[in-house]
């Protein structure tokens, strides 16, 4: 057998032993050198079930009026449905705003948590509510409730008010849009602390 | 119109005013601020009751020009005390102005005048319309 003499054959020879050599190192080098798998986050099961299981809407928000005309609109970082009441809703940093009528003082309220009933268009802010109106009261208090309906809003816990003339507490406040421009009543008990001479009211 | 003189009222026109109510209701189309209910000013040692009082402010600055008093008003420091149908207080001035059946009593003497200006800042009130004195047998006070 001649086949060592003649180039050709060499050749073959010699490329059998160096093509699997070459495969073998590209092979590897899809194994060594390729970049670790890019950071693919585990699919998060747990909350998808969560999200399955519960109907919820995040950063709900919906608008409307009342007959007297007053503007309502309301929104909040989740809403779900409570299990045992259908109607009603728990509401997660509820922010409300109603504008009353023909001109009327726009309120903007906000609180940790709350809860909204859709038959009495009720939304009732727990944990510490905040309450600005356009014409210069900031009140904080423990709870409040906001007819969406009517456009009415009635605090029945302590209130701190910061009023355009001194610093305020009361007992209770309702704030009423249906007639006229608007009314704000605060009862039980009022106490307006004024010193004269400072700009403004004491900070 | 005859006009009497007092000095030795003590009051502190810069001292903070403390009012309280039983409720404070606010027109927000005007913006007009209304207590009712047993409305009483305190400021230093000096009280102002009234049935209500409107607060009349100025919505830029904040501060309060004037308190408005209007039903069976008394007006009490430590040494006086008069009644009155109506009371504006000025508090930027501190001048206060007691209207309608004004009735003072000091130190057992009762005056009776149609109204009675008394400004804070110097200690002194005058009494103006038809300035009566009342004598008390000693002992009784005029209230």
């Amino acid at each position: 057998m001649h086949a060592r003499d003649n180039a050709y054959s060499r050749f073959v020879g010699l490329a059998k032993v160096l093509l699997p050599l070459v495969g073998l190192v590209l092979l590897s080098t899809l194994f060594l050198i390729a970049r670790s798998p890019s950071s693919v986050t585990g699919i998060p099961f747990a909350e998808i079930e969560e999200i399955a299981r519960e109907q919820r809407v995040s950063a709900p928000r919906f608008a409307g009026s009342t007959p007297s005309g007053a503007a309502v609109a309301v929104e909040a970082a989740r809403l779900a449905p409570q299990p045992d009441t259908p109607e009603r809703y728990t509401v997660e940093a509820p922010r409300a705003e109603i504008e009353m009528p023909d001109g009327g003082p726009r309120y903007e309220m906000q609180a940790p948590s709350g809860e909204i009933d859709a038959t009495t268009r009720r939304l009732e802010l727990q944990g510490l509510v905040r309450l600005v109106t356009s014409d210069g009261y900031e009140m904080e208090t423990a709870g409040l409730t906001a007819d969406l309906g009517e456009g009415r809003l009635v605090a029945t816990q302590r209130l701190e008010i910061r009023a355009p003339f001194g610093a305020l507490e009361a007992g209770r406040m309702e704030a009423d849009g249906t007639e006229g421009a608007g009314r704000l009543l605060f009862s039980d008990g009022v106490r307006l602390l004024y010193r004269p001479g400072e700009e403004g009211e004491p900070r | 119109q005859t006009s009497l003189s007092l000095g030795s009222l003590n009051a502190d026109p810069d001292a903070p005013v403390e009012v309280t109510a039983e409720s404070l209701s606010v027109d927000q189309a005007s913006g007009a601020a209304v207590f009712e209910g047993e409305v009483l000013i305190v400021q230093g040692e000096m009280r102002i009751a009234a049935a209500t009082v409107e607060v009349i402010y100025d919505d830029a600055s904040g501060e309060i020009s004037r308190l408005e008093a209007v039903g069976g008003v008394t007006f009490v420091t430590p040494t006086e005390a008069a009644e009155s149908n109506a009371a504006v207080y000025d508090i930027a001035s501190g001048m206060l102005t007691l209207t309608g059946e004004v009735l003072l009593t000091q130190s057992g003497t009762a005056l009776s005048a149609q109204s009675m200006v008394v400004d804070l800042n110097a200690g002194t009130a005058r009494l103006e319309g038809g300035v009566r004195t009342v004598f008390e047998p000693q002992g009784q006070s005029a209230r």
